[in-house]
């Protein structure tokens, strides 16, 4: 699961006028797409948009990991908003690591577990009509292509990215959602 | 002024030339319509050429700004260098809502690679990206990065063939940059050879010049299908983009 300083990081490279949709947002914040769907639903958390189309703003993230933040401390969802109303929304500061605790299967994701998955990811948050393939992405970040590799699987296996196949080569993009829109 | 650029026109030399029957997409700039004869004839693609820092991004970016505004057709930048957000931040310098027009998905910018993006070409990745945005406008910035991926079953030429062929069949307007020192470059490169059009941009510094001011110039070096001017155009760049004087010229 993406700890939740590890996603602020994140949030604060991709500054100033961070906007996801559902899906990178469930996968930044280590949450299900159903699950942020119902807290949308439920005017938990406040989107733009509709349905897929729905775009999630910098408050809006800081609010989800928030209330991921104090469900894994062992309070409900209720008791999280009401922590949230009573003490609004809290800075956007990284947080001493959390203890790992167990989590509703539910919320479970995989990693984003290293500094080339943050920055991969704030890269495609930033560049959202990306479409390329291991050895573009590597020159792009200035990183190893092993190791890019290694996190735009991880970041495909989260929802954050997608890809295919095409003709030998695979090309990774921000979503299959993005690319409907596209 | 030379006779065929007089003020009537280079229309009218293109009509005395029995171009009349020629379509044309004008480029929305016009000064540089007027020094090809009134713009680039259908199908044509056009490569803009000059060392760094001469214009050729601001030249392709404003060729997609006035095709949207002027015309109504959407169109498609791919970038293989520039991060876009710098893109934006550019057009926004010379008073172009790129953002804006993404956002009305009347411009799209894709960021890629030339390995990816010539696999994602001939798999009709693009094609279908431009038939459902109704692409009529694309601009490839730079072929230079081409250059620098290097194939051991394809020759440059097949290659560059395979990506303004690939573009062809969709019916939209390339408009290609790519890095040249010179214009008389002692060896033709397999863009010069394919593109119908190409455009010249020099940021020159006269040995005359007092102040040591460099000037910029524009030459247009072929115009297949079609009269164009022989001369050196000086231009700035500014709000707008570039700015041509048609009317102010100097010999090559």
């Amino acid at each position: 699961m993406n700890d939740i300083p590890l996603a602020d990081t994140l949030l604060w490279e991709a500054l100033p006028d961070l906007t996801l949709n559902i899906a990178q947002t469930a996968a930044l914040c280590g949450i299900s797409i159903r699950q942020l769907g119902y807290w949308t639903r439920q005017g938990y958390v406040e989107a733009s948009g509709q349905g897929a189309r729905r775009a999630y703003g910098l408050t809006a993230i800081r609010k989800v990991l928030a209330i991921r933040k104090a469900m894994e401390a062992g309070a409900s969802l209720r008791q999280s908003l009401r922590q949230l109303s009573e003490g609004g929304v809290p800075p956007l500061v990284s947080p001493p690591p959390a203890p790992e605790l167990a989590a509703p299967a539910a919320l479970l994701l995989p990693p984003l577990d290293s500094a080339v998955s943050r920055s991969l990811a704030a890269f495609f948050a930033a560049n959202t009509h990306t479409r390329d393939y291991v050895g573009g992405l590597a020159v792009k970040l200035g990183l190893a292509e092993d190791d890019v590799h290694r996190a735009a699987e991880a970041l495909c296996a989260s929802g954050l990215l997608a890809c295919s196949v095409c003709q030998g080569m695979t090309v990774f993009y921000p979503s299959p959602k993005e690319i409907a829109h596209a | 002024m030379p006779e065929d650029f007089e003020s009537s026109g280079i229309s009218n030399a293109a009509a005395e030339a029995g171009e009349t029957q020629i379509s044309r997409m004008p480029l929305g700039i016009d000064a540089l319509d007027s020094l090809l004869g009134g713009g680039l004839p259908d199908g044509n693609s056009a490569l803009i050429q000059g060392a760094p820092g001469t214009g050729k991004t601001v030249l392709g970016m404003q060729f997609l700004e006035a095709g949207i505004t002027q015309f109504d057709q959407p169109g498609l930048l791919v970038t293989f260098e520039e991060h876009p957000r710098r893109l934006y931040r550019d057009a926004r310098a010379l008073g172009w809502a790129f953002d804006e027009f993404e956002r009305d998905r009347k411009l799209l910018i894709v960021f890629t690679s030339p390995e990816a993006f010539l696999r994602e070409l001939v798999s009709d990745q693009y094609g279908g990206l431009i038939r459902g945005y109704g692409f009529r406008r694309v601009v490839l910035d730079s072929l230079t990065q081409f250059e620098s991926y290097p194939s051991a079953t394809e020759q440059a030429r097949v290659r560059c063939e395979r990506v303004v062929n690939g573009l062809r069949r969709e019916g939209v307007s390339v408009v290609m940059t790519r890095e040249s020192e010179s214009r008389e470059a002692p060896q033709v490169t397999p863009e010069e050879y394919l593109a119908d059009t190409i455009l010249h941009l020099e940021n020159y510094r006269p040995a005359n010049s007092r102040d040591g001011r460099r000037i910029r110039l524009l030459e247009v070096l072929k115009n297949r299908g079609s009269v164009h001017s022989p001369f050196l155009h000086p231009f700035s760049i500014g709000p707008g983009g570039l700015a041509i004087d048609p009317d102010s010229q100097t010999q090559p």
